[in-house]
C-alpha cells in the first residue's frame, strides 16, 4: 500500500516539474491572468455606475471587485492538463506505451494534476491572491473578510482542480474517437466557464435556473470557492458545498472510469 | 518462457465509401468487414533467446506485440509469459513488471522531464529497489553512453540520443523480455552500429529474451539467430537465420574491377552461372552463383589466374532479398499452408537454438 501510494506520489512530483519547466509560460499565465482580471473588473466598474443601486443582487461594489480578481485567479490554478494530455498520447500514439506500464493511466493524470495545481498555487496563486486581497481591501475598501475562509478557500480550490481534471478526462476520452480536441476543449471551457459563474455571479441567474444550478458540480468550479472566500457562505452551507462537490466528483470519476473501459478497447485497436 | 498458443485476434473494421458521397453514408452505416489480423500464431521462445520477427506492413507483427504487452486481448488462442496471460486483468500487472518495449517511433519518455527524472519515475512505476536503481543505472549509462546527456530534458535530445534513453527506460526494471519495434529507424549507420552494439551487450549481460521487430534487416542479422515470419496474420517460417538465409540457395555476387572488359562468354560455359551483368563499359562484372551448385574459390581461382583483376568484392545475399523472395513465391500460391510446408522443406532442420554469437556481416572483402 505505502508502495503503491509512493508510485503515484511521484507524479505529483513530475507534474510540479512540467509546471516549472518553462519559465516564460508561467509569465504568460501571471500577464494573462491580469488581463482577464483586469477587464472583468471594468466591465463590472461600468455597470455598477450605470446601475443606481449599489448592491447588484447582494454584491457590493468591492465585492464584486474581488469576486472577479478571484476568478480571473482560479481559472489560472485550477488549471488541469488531462484533457490535453490524452489527446496529445493519442494523437502522437503513445498512449500503447502509456497502457503498457504497471500503473493506472487515470490515477497517473490524476496526480499529476495534483502536482500541477500545487505549482500553480505556489507560483501563480498565492502572490496573485495576495496582490488581489490588497487591492480589494485598500483600495476598494472590501471588509469583512475572514481568515479561516480565505484559509478554507485553498481546499475549495482544490476540488475546482479535480472537477477540471475528472471533466478533462470524461471528455478527453474523445479523443479517442475524434481528433477535434481543440473544439471539445473550447466547448468545455465556454460552457463550464457561464454555468460555474466566472463571468457573471450565478446570483444573477433567473431563480429557476440557480435552484438547478446549485445542484450541479458546475457551481464547484468557481462560485462557491469565491463565495467561500467572500464570507457568503454560512458554515452549514460551506458543509454542504463542500459535500456536493464530493459527491458529484465520486460519481463523475465512476463515470469517467466506466467509460474509459470502453474507450481503451477502442482505441488499442486503431492507434497505439 | 514464452508462449503464443494458435493466437488469433480479428477486429471489425468499417467499410468506408468512395468519394464525398460514400463518406457521407459511411457517417451514418455502421457496415464492417472482419480482418483477421492474427490467424492463428504459434511459437515459442526459449529465455535469453533472439527472435527477428519480420513480415510486411499489415502482417501482423505489432498487433501480436501488443497482444503479448497486454493492451490487446487475443480474439481465441492463448499467450503465456513465463505461465502468466498479460491480458488478463489480475496477471497484467505482474507480467508488465517482466517486459521492456521500445518502440522505435514512438517514446516513452517525459517530454517535459530531464531524463534523470523520467528515470526516478520509472523506478516508481516498476518498484525498483534504489540499491538495483542505482547499480543498474550506472550499468546502462555506461553500456549507451549516455552521461553528456543525462540532466537534459528529453525534448532537446537527438534521436540516437533519445533512442538510447528508451532503451536504458526499458531495461531499468531489469525485463526477462524485451520487445523492440524498429529500434534503429532513422538512425544514421554509425548511431545505428552502436546502439546494436549495446543491444548485445545488455543481451549478454542480463540473458534477456529479446523480440525485434523491423524493416532493416541487417538488424536481424546482427542480433538474431532465429526468425519468424509472418504474412497476413500467418506464420510463414520459423526457424533459424542460417537455414532462411539458404532456403533459396546459398546466392554470392562477385564482382571484378578489371582494366579491360571479360569475355563472359568463356566463364559461362566453364561455369555454372546464374547471372552475369557488367557495368562501366565492361570493366565491372558480377557474376551472381549459387555457392551449394558452384564453387566459390574454384571460380575465384579462376578468374584471378585468367583475368587482370584489380579489385574484388563478394556480397553474399542478405536475408531482405530471401524475405522479398518468400513473399513473393507466396503471392503466386494461392494456398498459404501449401507455402509453409514449402518452406518448411527448405528448412533444413537446423534448430532455432541461440548461441548469443555475434554477427555473420553481409559483406566479405577478398
Amino acid at each position: 500500500m505505502k508502495n503503491r501510494l509512493r508510485k503515484y506520489l511521484i507524479f505529483v512530483k513530475s507534474g510540479f516539474q512540467t509546471v516549472i519547466a518553462y519559465r516564460g509560460s508561467i509569465f504568460l499565465w501571471f500577464i494573462g491572468g491580469i488581463i482577464n482580471a483586469a477587464i472583468m473588473c471594468l466591465l463590472w466598474w461600468a455597470i455598477f455606475n450605470a446601475s443606481p443601486e449599489n448592491v447588484i443582487q447582494g454584491y457590493t461594489f468591492p465585492q464584486m471587485m474581488m469576486y472577479m480578481m478571484l476568478s480571473a485567479i482560479i481559472g489560472e490554478i485550477s488549471f488541469s492538463t488531462t484533457m490535453s494530455e490524452i489527446g496529445e498520447d493519442v494523437r502522437e500514439g503513445v498512449i500503447g506505451m502509456r497502457l503498457m506500464k504497471p500503473i493506472n493511466y487515470r490515477s497517473q493524470l490524476g496526480f499529476s494534476t495534483v502536482g500541477g495545481f500545487l505549482a500553480r498555487l505556489l507560483i501563480l496563486g498565492v502572490p496573485m491572491i495576495v496582490i488581489a486581497t490588497l487591492i480589494s481591501v485598500f483600495g476598494f475598501g472590501l471588509s469583512d473578510l475572514k481568515w479561516y475562509n480565505i484559509l478554507l478557500f485553498v481546499p475549495a480550490v482544490f476540488l475546482a482542480v479535480m472537477f477540471s481534471d475528472t471533466l478533462g478526462f470524461l471528455f478527453g476520452q474523445l479523443a479517442f474517437r475524434t481528433q477535434a480536441m481543440f473544439g471539445v476543449d473550447t466547448i468545455m471551457t465556454v460552457i463550464v466557464g457561464f454555468l460555474s459563474g466566472a463571468m457573471v455571479p450565478i446570483a444573477l441567474f433567473p431563480d429557476w435556473a440557480q435552484s438547478i444550478l446549485y445542484y450541479t458540480p458546475f457551481p464547484s468550479m468557481m462560485s462557491m470557492p469565491i463565495r467561500l472566500f467572500l464570507g457568503q457562505l454560512s458554515p452549514l452551507e460551506t458543509v454542504i458545498s463542500f459535500g456536493i462537490s464530493a459527491l458529484w466528483l465520486t460519481v463523475l470519476n465512476l463515470i469517467g472510469a466506466l467509460l474509459y473501459k470502453a474507450s481503451v478497447r477502442h482505441v488499442v485497436v486503431f492507434g497505439g | 518462457m514464452l508462449e503464443l498458443k494458435n493466437v488469433e485476434k480479428h477486429f471489425k473494421k468499417p467499410i468506408r465509401g468512395k468519394g464525398v458521397w460514400g463518406m457521407v453514408k459511411s457517417l451514418f452505416s455502421r457496415k464492417h468487414t472482419l480482418v483477421k489480423a492474427v490467424d492463428g500464431v504459434s511459437f515459442t521462445v526459449d529465455d535469453g533467446e533472439a527472435i527477428g520477427y519480420i513480415g510486411a506492413n499489415g502482417a501482423g507483427k505489432s498487433t501480436t506485440i501488443k497482444m503479448m504487452s497486454g493492451i490487446l486481448t487475443p480474439t481465441s488462442g492463448e499467450i503465456l509469459i513465463d505461465g502468466l496471460h498479460p491480458y488478463k486483468s489480475k496477471e497484467r500487472n505482474a507480467v508488465l513488471k517482466t517486459i521492456g518495449v521500445v518502440f522505435g517511433q514512438k517514446t516513452q519518455l517525459w517530454y517535459d522531464l530531464p531524463l534523470t527524472e523520467t528515470y526516478e519515475l520509472l523506478r516508481y512505476i516498476y518498484d525498483v529497489s534504489e540499491v538495483d536503481y542505482k547499480r543498474r543505472m550506472g550499468e546502462l549509462i555506461e553500456l549507451l553512453d549516455m552521461s553528456s546527456f543525462l540532466d537534459a530534458p528529453v525534448r532537446t535530445l537527438s534521436l540516437g540520443q533519445r533512442m538510447r534513453a528508451d532503451l536504458a527506460a526499458a531495461m531499468l526494471h531489469n525485463p526477462k523480455t524485451l520487445f523492440l519495434d524498429e529500434p534503429t529507424i532513422g538512425l544514421d549507420v554509425l548511431v545505428k552500429r552502436n546502439l546494436i552494439d549495446a543491444i548485445n551487450r545488455i543481451r549478454k549481460e542480463y540473458n534477456t529474451t529479446l523480440i525485434l521487430t523491423t524493416h532493416a534487416m541487417s538488424d536481424i542479422e546482427l542480433l538474431c539467430k532465429r526468425v519468424i515470419i509472418l504474412d497476413a496474420g500467418k506464420v510463414l517460417y520459423d526457424g533459424s537465420l542460417e537455414s532462411v538465409k539458404h532456403m533459396f540457395g546459398d546466392r554470392r555476387d562477385i564482382t571484378l574491377e578489371t582494366a579491360t572488359p571479360i569475355d563472359t562468354n568463356v566463364i559461362e560455359r566453364k561455369f555454372r552461372l546464374e547471372k552475369v551483368s557488367s557495368e562501366n563499359e565492361g570493366t565491372h562484372t558480377t557474376f551472381t552463383v549459387d555457392a551449394d551448385v558452384q564453387p566459390v574459390n574454384e571460380l575465384l581461382n579462376y578468374l584471378l589466374s585468367e583475368c587482370s583483376v584489380r579489385d574484388v568484392k563478394i556480397v553474399e545475399t542478405g536475408i531482405e532479398q530471401i524475405v522479398s523472395k518468400i513473399y513473393e513465391k507466396n503471392n503466386i500460391l494461392i494456398d498459404g499452408m501449401k507455402v509453409k510446408s514449402d518452406i518448411a522443406d527448405g528448412d533444413d532442420g537446423e534448430n532455432g537454438e541461440d548461441k548469443s554469437g555475434e554477427n555473420n556481416g553481409d559483406e566479405e572483402q577478398a
